[in-house]
């Protein structure tokens, strides 16, 4: 036994499920993965909620063409800016780390996550630089702003925000590839560990690119500025994330929690279990979008020439593998009973599946026809490509709300009775669901159709010498009845959010607690006593199937057979 | 559960493996943000040097020669960390000790030439874009050779303790893992930037 791994393996016998210790000095101290997992969620959750609210800010601002209602120019392009950066990497990715943080080691058999230690110290890192970043924009740093100071800060509190998510990252990738049970191959573990295990392998070998991009980035803005010429010039360097095909990448573990519970309603086996690996890994690879962004392309705006076409065929590739995953794992959970279906997690799954199918769709869509025009083989939009137009956005919304938000109530409504030995409420809790789906659609709706017909660039009032060329070019087209749509699909969305919410406090504050398995799922995770006890457990279950609970029910129904 | 048997469980379900994957991991990320460099600095040179202008400036002397000598001085270490791991996983200490200390004195070598090298070039930062690029590039390869010395250090150190043999030297192998990336971190920047230009 190596001593490398002492770190990650606490002797089985001196496990017996201590009681967590409730202080600030027992969060610190904590290398339990499920206090870890739980953590990360629930600060994520908490930057999730700013996110919308500064997004419905930004979102109101548009809806005046030329005025500012709540802000000034260069606010507008900070609150942009720092809008996209909470819904991603505030709250997005870290979520769905914590989540694999808290459920990989109980979905392939192991005690602990690998460096447990590393994952606490990686937790408190973002937290840290998540909230110095937030002090960097209150001083007027971030893309836009006006202090030199403010600006650095926010460029190293970034880096260290991509730095602590690439390192859970990592431990997630290890723990999914290392720990798994002797029998339990890597093909067979439950999906949302393979999703996780995919996105975690993809992060790694994506947002370090982003940390090139900083690197200059801050080497430019300490000296001499010959580069970006200015904080404006920032956020053509780091926008590539918050776009097509880089924010696809963020969706993937969404796309393993529908593969998780829609089998789990029908409870039934995935067939092809090797397709639907293969489709998740490959719309994780179509999410690689380090290439697309401006240092790479030389400026080229991705809508024309080789590398337009590339951008087509990646999105096309993503297109035609997100049905791939939605067609194996909705087939399977269409068989479910109506009732199972309708259940909050049910419709969440549902939601996302068919959000993630639409923000794939217009993203091609938009490269596709910004392809055809720039050939000129058809005039469809005004002036400016789709890709810099509102249209830009609606993916956006699709796969930020439709795959993260509604991806994690998803996995809140699905796993609560695992992290928290309770149920969310089932009303508030189908309100959210439906309303989060709703009010999404309503968003890709008006932003596409703002994109396509009046040419609304994403960027209105982000650049202080253009604002007045882009009001006058909006002027009377009704650009801003369509952001006004988008507002109130964000309204809708919002309110989801606090149903959600509700919905959730409301079944923590209910006394009696469902079973360990009340979905009657088929993860090993629902073996264990829900929620599991903290510390490692004394006895550790030998796994060859990530659908033991099944493969148990067939065996006696072989046996009863067979008698 | 048969006490017995629950006191085995845990070190079971432990990989081995596990701090060489994670390593590699990490090794992956630090590989694309050198990519990432490298992609810029490129792109950035097609893009604004034209034909017959002068990318790199006048002022600035590349001596060629020491960082050539560097780079082969940076092999050598390479070739003597993985004497190291091979003595370790056969438990041969003496071997061991002296390949990890032949490491590190050519790898201070090698920092040593590399630095002495940078401060000949007339690098100022901030006058222009090359010398931002390259400082950038250089900058965060230097970062990387003292991070690849600090991990060595102290799998090193782990390793007096007697940490060797098969399973043992699965931390050493992580470490040397870790500084053969830097060896070919170094050979990639240095001929991108310096080399080639």
């Amino acid at each position: 036994m190596s001593t490398s791994s002492t770190e990650t393996t606490v002797p089985a016998a001196s496990t017996a499920a201590p009681p967590e210790d409730p202080s600030l000095i027992g969060l610190l101290r904590t290398t339990d993965h499920k206090r870890i997992g739980r953590m990360f969620m629930v600060t994520a959750m908490f930057f999730g909620l700013l996110g919308v609210v500064l997004d419905l800010v930004v979102r109101t601002e548009l809806t005046n063409e030329t005025d500012r209602v709540l802000l000034g120019v260069g606010s507008f392009g900070q609150m942009f800016a720092l809008s996209h950066e909470m819904l991603v990497l505030l709250f997005g990715v870290p979520f769905f780390l914590g989540a694999a943080i808290y459920l990989i080691p109980l979905q392939v058999g192991a005690g602990n996550c690998v460096f447990p230690r590393g994952a606490a110290g990686a937790f408190w890192t973002w937290s840290l630089s998540s909230l110095i970043l937030l002090g960097a924009y209150a001083g007027d740093g971030g893309p836009y702003g006006a202090n030199g100071d403010s600006v650095d800060l926010y460029v190293v509190a970034l880096g260290a925000v991509l730095v602590s998510l690439l390192w859970a990252a990592v431990i997630v990738a290890t723990t999914a590839f290392t720990l798994r049970s002797p029998g339990l191959f890597l093909d067979s573990v439950p999906p949302f560990t393979w999703a996780s295990m995919v996105t975690a392998v993809i992060l790694v070998v994506s947002l370090p690119v982003m940390i090139a991009n900083l690197l200059f980035s801050y080497v430019d803005l300490r000296y001499g500025e010959i580069y970006l010429q200015g904080a404006g010039g920032l956020w053509a360097q780091l926008d590539w994330l918050y776009r097509a095909p880089q924010i696809f990448l963020f969706a993937v573990p969404a796309l393993g929690v529908v593969a998780e519970v829609l089998p789990s309603l029908a409870h039934r086996h995935i067939r092809h279990r090797r397709m639907l690996n293969a489709a998740i890994g490959s719309f994780a690879l179509f999410g690689f979008g380090a290439w697309a962004q401006v240092n790479i392309t030389q400026g080229e705006q991705l809508t024309d020439g080789a590398s337009g076409l590339l951008l087509v065929l990646f999105l096309a590739g993503a297109l035609v593998t997100v049905l791939a995953v939605l067609g194996l794992t909705v087939g399977v959970g269409s068989t479910a009973r109506p009732s199972a279906l309708l259940s909050p997690s049910g419709l969440a799954a549902l939601g996302v599946a068919l959000l993630a199918m639409v923000g794939s769709a217009v993203a091609f869509l938009g490269a596709l026809l910004d392809w055809i025009e720039s050939n000129g083989w058809l005039d469809i939009s005004p002036d400016a490509p789709l890709r810099l137009t509102t249209w830009n956005y609606s993916v956006f919304a699709a796969f930020a709300y439709g795959t993260l938000v509604l991806g994690a109530m998803a996995a809140v409504m699905w796993w609560t009775p695992k992290v928290w030995g309770r149920e969310v409420r089932s009303v508030p809790g189908r309100m959210a669901a439906i309303g989060t789906t709703l009010g999404v659609l309503t968003m890709i709706v008006g932003a596409a159709l703002s994109g396509i017909l009046t040419g609304q660039p994403d960027f209105t009032f982000s650049d202080p010498d253009f604002t007045d060329v882009y009001g006058s070019l909006l002027q009377g087209n009704g650009a801003d009845i369509y952001s006004a749509v988008v507002l109130v699909g964000l309204l809708v969305v919002a309110f989801s959010v606090v149903m959600a919410g509700l919905g959730l406090f409301q079944g923590l504050a209910v006394r009696e607690r469902p079973g360990p398995n009340p979905w009657n799922a088929v993860s090993p995770e629902w073996e264990l006593p829900s929620p599991p006890p903290p510390g490692v457990p004394a006895e550790l279950p030998e796994l060859n199937s990530g659908t033991p609970i099944l493969d148990e029910e067939s065996d006696t129904k072989a046996l009863e057979v067979s008698a | 559960m048969d006490p017995e048997l629950a006191l085995e469980t845990g070190p079971l379900k432990t990989g081995p493996r596990t701090q060489v994957t994670a390593t590699a991991l990490a090794i992956g990320g630090f590989a694309m943000v050198i990519a990432g460099l490298l992609g810029f600095y490129v792109s950035r040179r097609n893009l604004v040097a034209s034909p017959g202008s002068n990318w790199v400036p006048d002022e600035v002397t590349i001596p060629n020669a020491q960082l050539v000598m560097a780079m082969l001085t940076a092999l050598m270490s390479s070739l003597t960390a993985q004497w190291s791991v091979w003595a370790s996983r056969r438990n041969y200490q003496a071997h061991t000790y002296v390949g990890l200390v032949v490491t590190f004195l050519l790898g201070a070598a090698y920092l040593n030439m590399l630095m002495f090298s940078l401060n000949t070039m007339n690098i100022v930062i901030g006058q222009g874009e090359w010398q931002n690029l390259a400082f950038t590039a250089t900058g965060y390869l230097i970062a990387l050779i003292i991070g690849s010395f600090i991990y060595l250090g102290l799998m090193a150190f782990r390793s007096l303790g007697g940490d060797l043999g098969p399973d043992g030297s699965a931390p050493l192998e992580s470490a040397v893992l870790f500084w053969h990336f830097t060896v070919i971190a170094y050979a990639a920047i240095i001929y991108v930037v310096y080399i080639v230009k």
